[in-house]
């Protein structure tokens, strides 16, 4: 019996998906597919609700309740820094695939050596006058050069992707040390750095303060006097940037960089391209399907974050301003205990990132599937 | 390598680390007694609690687990039935918990064993073991708040001490005489606050004020209390700078615990005075401690420091201040341990809740400096008066003096305590950041939210809508 | 050409700077004794290392003379051991699922790698209790396979992996179909290895990201012993409120073996098309 070439194809297809599939189902599809029935409930961790079916309710209760505006605001608000995010990533692994030797290795050996002693010394110097702090600074700027200068990229890229090792509690610990508009280091060198150059800075208030740069809150009368400046949600924004220009992105292209067929390469150095046209016309266009799935990855896990920071740092505020969407469902489901509302929610929240992406998906998977 | 043969390798690794797992297991040895798990926080006094209890009880076995706290993961464990047996949570949470249906209401046994919130609890605080008129608990520690002051701080400005009962005019003064944004004489590298903990809670409680009516309706914006805790919240931030906003005492501080932020900036002399419990004794001791061990190994005495800032903690205590024309009144605040509706071992459960309510533990509560026991008759026992400079008995006295004038305010079946904290925290946020919106503003859009809490609480639960409907008639539901 | 060079390395010792100061910072108060650490300064006045040692229950705590109640050792090994598993099942059952979404022709493909994609777009917390009750059912709840089966299927692994797939040129199928390979061997022998740098990244996104998983450990462990860190991190809340010091050195000695492991796995992120394959 001949098994035609079609079936074959489903057979090996569902063969190799199996493990995954199963998963799948169970972990994941089943689970949404309960909230989503969930969401047109009463569904609740109180006891004395029954559980009744409302159909729409919830949506129309959510849709009728002018702070979820506000909370998509904001969550749109923090996809500002994403493609910065990923320009800087992108910059950093092209950068870093480059060859950066000096001129043989001895070179690299005497230069970090060389900078060791120095660093060293001025270590040394400065302990002794008492300043601890600017000592430590400096020797950490002494092995960094070492570092970097003998082992060349592999060392810089483990400097770049600490924060992503130290994600969690103690980064976000950091951070509001950092953002303390009175003595944290920011503010700080800020106040510093104008005194230097001889301006009155007034520093920004950042997680203390509703000012943002669009300079407005879309809220009701009273409450929509937000004001130009650096407030909450940049901060949030700058940690974030922080966090991931030299995370995961940077390592996807660099990964994905080092795919690329050094022929090209070689051809265009024989056609006498510049840096930048072999960037333009090699690199980037080479890149295009990774590029299509860190900006899709990005949206989506953009739209679903703010979270973990909003419960550590601000609580959400000052006045709901860095409540994001998934720090709103967080609070109606768990502190409320109303979890159809919650389910409602995240099911908008999933309708607007699928248009998104579907958006994304249209011009970005023409150039990828055979 | 080939990939089969490195597939192999690899899952022959995780095997011996799978194999390490299985052996490396905790020894549970329970010596044939029932096992009790009590979720509450790491108070260094907690371990000689439990080792009271169970020397009393020697077929049990009482162990603290502080890793699992928090009402969301509480409320999860236990509604599947993997929570502990017993757990604390504060006063204010009790609706939360009792709605989710993972508390025991243990009022006859309470009555049978001795640890009944009425008979045996401080008349004050009835109410912050029941819900709807059922006790579901009893009070690990209970209190009102008093007014702490730094007699270093009020040195260094050259103020006399506060004294007795003052009126919240006559604070004001006094308190922008000891803050650094009204007196000039303060160091500008060393700023000081007047005052920290007193907030629109605590003006709100000095009026006696009530969220909700008699019958469980919502009193947010027409309540006069309410308006008048606001002004007085924004008038100590922003006309006399007494104390700093919230976002900027949580930013002057990123530690948690008991406040303990805020407690040390107080025993550092940040701030002048601190109206909060007199289990800050707890920060304040260990403050004091490494102030003296400070001194000691510097080889100098107290008498030699010039600066009063410098020297180690000195405190009094006074009742927080009256509005004129009303009498005192503090809110009590307890923390109540309750049993799991479904722990197998809810019954031995009960002789914890009993031993809460005992002469021992109240005289380890007592010389742990926590807050007062639950059992007022107990409330002296085991009192230690501790270095004279912390003046703890001055503080516990002043405590239950406060307890006199305490109360606890309704709650309504309608919608959670919880909520109305919730909504009014983010108005308060609102008002922090730009004190130009009026409390009218404010409190109308509080009540906006509240009631559309309230509407989707009722539409939810059937038999609650009855009963609205029979309290307040439909036209009351139609205006929500 | 020289100064280029020089010029290149020290724009990336200034970011990297940038990067490092924060962590400076962690190691600065890693060693601060409790009262310094609201202090604002990288390095304590009197340096306290005992932290180290306090919180691997060598030395016991100044204030209390107690040893820590919490068994940070068995944390780090949870940790290690749960998120080695996830990420050697998750890469397998991507790379299996990408093979199929890739390489495959079969009807429906794109609309299920679509619903694949879907899922993503769910924020995680609501499924999250669904999934609990499942793993009550199973009687999963404070059990290590509680913590590894549910993580150890990603939609992000499949899509990530796909990606690359598309990206190796079709030649070297087209080899190995002529000299006969099945598609198993095509797939373990050709694509994998070729694809190596997309497995090493997502080992690595994997493994880290498991490693720091917060919300579903937090509510499947009960027990400290089955606790992993970040979980265990909240659990230092000392009697003086949070011992952030403690936190500290437990995410020092937490990052210095990622640090390790990220290390060495960079050379494996060098694509194997530039080691051979197949020519022309």
């Amino acid at each position: 019996m001949k098994i035609s070439v079609q079936q074959r194809n489903v057979f090996y297809a569902l063969l190799f998906l199996a493990p995954n599939l199963l998963g799948f189902l169970v972990f994941t599809f089943g689970p949404i597919v309960i909230s989503l029935i969930g969401s047109f409930t009463t569904w609740s961790l109180r006891p004395s609700v029954p559980l009744k079916f409302i159909g729409l309710q919830n949506y129309s209760d959510l849709f009728s309740d002018p702070n979820f505006y506000f909370y998509f605001y904001n969550t749109l608000y923090l996809l500002m820094g994403l493609p910065i995010s990923i320009a800087g990533a992108l910059f950093l692994a092209v950068f870093l695939s480059q060859k950066l030797e000096l001129r043989g290795p001895r070179a690299a050996v005497r230069l970090s050596l060389g900078s060791a002693v120095l660093t060293a010394v001025i270590v040394g110097a400065l302990f002794v006058t008492g300043s601890g702090s600017l000592a430590v600074v400096i020797l950490a700027l002494g092995v960094i050069t070492s570092i970097g200068i003998y082992f060349g990229s592999i060392g810089y890229r483990t400097f770049y992707y600490l924060p992503c090792f130290t994600a969690g509690a103690g980064t976000i610990l950091l951070w509001m040390q950092l953002y303390n508009p009175n003595f944290g280091l920011i503010n700080q060198v800020l106040i510093s750095f104008g005194e230097f150059c001889g301006w009155q800075i007034d520093p920004p208030g950042w997680l203390t303060s509703t000012k943002s740069l669009l300079g407005f809150l879309p809220l009701p009368e009273h409450f929509n006097n937000g004001g130009f400046g650096l407030g909450a949600r940049e901060a949030m924004m700058i940690m974030g940037i922080w966090g991931a220009v030299g995370g995961n992105t940077m390592v996807l292209y660099l990964a994905a960089i080092s795919s690329i067929s050094p022929e090209l390469y070689e051809a265009a150095d024989i056609d006498g391209a510049s840096g930048w046209q072999r960037f333009c016309h090699i690199t980037f266009p080479q890149l295009a399907p990774t590029t299509f799935f860190i900006v899709v990855m990005g949206i989506i896990g953009g739209l679903q974050g703010g979270f973990e920071q909003a419960r550590m740092m601000t609580n959400g505020g000052p006045a709901g301003t860095t409540t994001t969407l998934s720090y709103y469902i967080y609070t109606q489901g768990f502190e409320r205990l109303d979890l159809g509302y919650g389910a409602a929610v995240s099911w908008v929240l999933f309708i607007i990132i699928m248009v998104v992406t579907m958006i994304n998906w249209r011009y970005g998977n023409r150039a990828n599937t055979d | 390598m080939n990939t089969t043969k490195f597939l192999a390798v690899l899952f022959g690794c995780l095997l011996l680390l799978s194999g390490i797992a299985a052996i490396w297991r905790p020894n549970r040895d329970l010596h044939g007694k029932t096992p009790l798990v009590w979720c509450s926080d790491n108070n260094p006094a907690r371990s000689l609690q439990i080792a009271a209890f169970n020397e009393q009880h020697p077929d049990l076995l009482l162990q603290l687990d502080y890793g699992n706290t928090g009402v969301q993961k509480i409320i999860l464990q236990s509604s599947s039935g993997v929570g502990p047996d017993i757990f604390d949570y504060g006063d204010e949470d009790m609706g939360t918990f009792a709605e989710s249906g993972v508390l025991w209401d243990v009022t006859e046994a309470a009555a049978r064993m001795g640890f009944s919130a009425q008979k045996d609890g401080w008349p004050s605080g009835v109410n912050t073991v029941t819900y709807q008129g059922r006790q579901y608990g009893f009070p690990c520690n209970i209190g009102s708040s008093i007014l702490i002051y730094n007699k270093n701080v009020f040195d260094y400005f050259g103020v006399p001490y506060p004294k007795g009962l003052m009126t919240w005019e006559e604070f004001i003064v006094l308190a922008r005489q000891v803050n650094s944004a009204t007196n000039p004489k303060g160091d500008p590298k060393r700023h000081i606050y007047g005052v920290s903990g007193s907030s629109w809670r605590t003006f709100f409680s000095s009026l006696r004020g009530e969220y909700f009516t008699e019958n469980g309706q919502l009193n947010i914006s027409s309540s006069a209390e309410l308006r008048t805790a606001f002004e007085t919240h924004r008038e100590f931030i922003f006309t006399h700078r007494l104390m700093p906003t919230t976002v900027e005492s949580k930013a002057m501080s990123g530690q948690g615990g008991w406040g303990a932020g805020d407690l040390n900036q107080f025993a550092n002399g940040r701030y002048a005075m601190v109206m909060g419990g007199h289990w800050a004794l707890i920060s304040f001791g260990r403050a004091y401690q490494q102030q003296m061990e400070f001194l000691q190994s510097q080889g100098l005495k107290e008498e030699d420091i010039k600066n009063p800032l410098d020297r180690p903690l000195r405190i009094g205590a006074v009742l927080i201040p009256h509005f004129t024309n009303h009498p005192p009144a503090y809110r009590v605040n307890s923390r109540v341990a309750g049993i799991n509706l479904k722990s197998p071992h809810r019954e031995e459960a009960l002789q914890f809740l009993q031993y809460l309510a005992g002469p021992t533990y109240a005289k380890l509560l007592n010389a742990g400096t926590d807050w007062l026991p639950g059992n007022p008759q107990h409330a002296k026992l085991g009192a230690d008066p501790g270095p004279p400079a912390l003046a703890r008995p001055e503080l516990q006295k002043t405590t239950e003096e406060a307890m006199a004038y305490g109360y606890v305010p309704r709650g309504s079946p309608y919608i959670l305590s919880g909520d109305v904290s919730r909504v009014l925290l983010e108005q308060i946020s609102r008002m922090e950041s730009n004190p130009s919106i009026p409390v009218e503003a404010l409190l109308q859009a509080a009540t906006n939210d509240l009631k559309t809490l309230l509407r989707r609480n009722l539409e939810r639960n059937p038999t609650l809508k009855k009963l609205y409907l029979e309290n307040f008639g439909e036209a009351a539901f139609k205006n929500l | 050409m020289e100064i280029r060079t020089l010029l290149k390395h020290i724009g990336l010792i200034l970011i990297a700077i940038a990067m490092t100061i924060p962590f400076l910072w962690m190691l600065g108060t890693s060693i601060k004794p409790h009262q310094e650490v609201e202090e604002f300064s990288l390095v304590p006045r009197s340096p306290q290392p005992e932290n180290y040692a306090i919180v691997l229950r060598q030395k016991p705590e100044p204030f209390t003379g107690k040893f820590l109640d919490l068994d940070f050792p068995k944390w780090y090994f949870n940790s290690i051991f749960i998120a080695s598993w996830v990420t050697v099942l998750q890469v397998l059952t991507s790379s299996l699922a990408a093979y199929a979404f890739a390489r495959l022709q079969w009807p429906g493909r794109d609309k299920v790698f679509l619903l694949y994609l879907g899922t993503m777009m769910i924020p995680g917390m609501v499924t999250m209790l669904p999934n609990y009750q499942i793993m009550v059912g199973l009687q999963f709840v404070n059990t290590y396979q509680g913590l590894i089966i549910p993580a150890a299927f990603s939609a992000f692994g499949t899509f990530l992996l796909r990606q690359f797939m598309l990206g190796i040129p079709r030649s070297y199928d087209e080899a190995a179909e002529i000299d006969g390979a099945t598609h198993l061997q095509t797939f373990l022998d050709i694509i994998l290895p070729m694809a190596r740098p997309g497995l090493v990244a997502l080992s690595i996104f994997t493994f880290l990201g498991n490693f720091q998983s917060f919300f579903w450990p937090l509510v499947m462990v009960k027990d400290d012993a089955m606790r992993t860190i970040p979980v265990g991190l909240l659990s230092f809340q000392g009697q003086y409120g949070q011992q952030t010091e403690l936190i500290m050195a437990a995410t020092v000695m937490n990052v210095v073996p990622l640090i390790v492991l990220f290390v060495v796995m960079q050379k494996q992120l060098i694509s194997g098309i530039q080691l051979g394959g197949v020519k022309g």
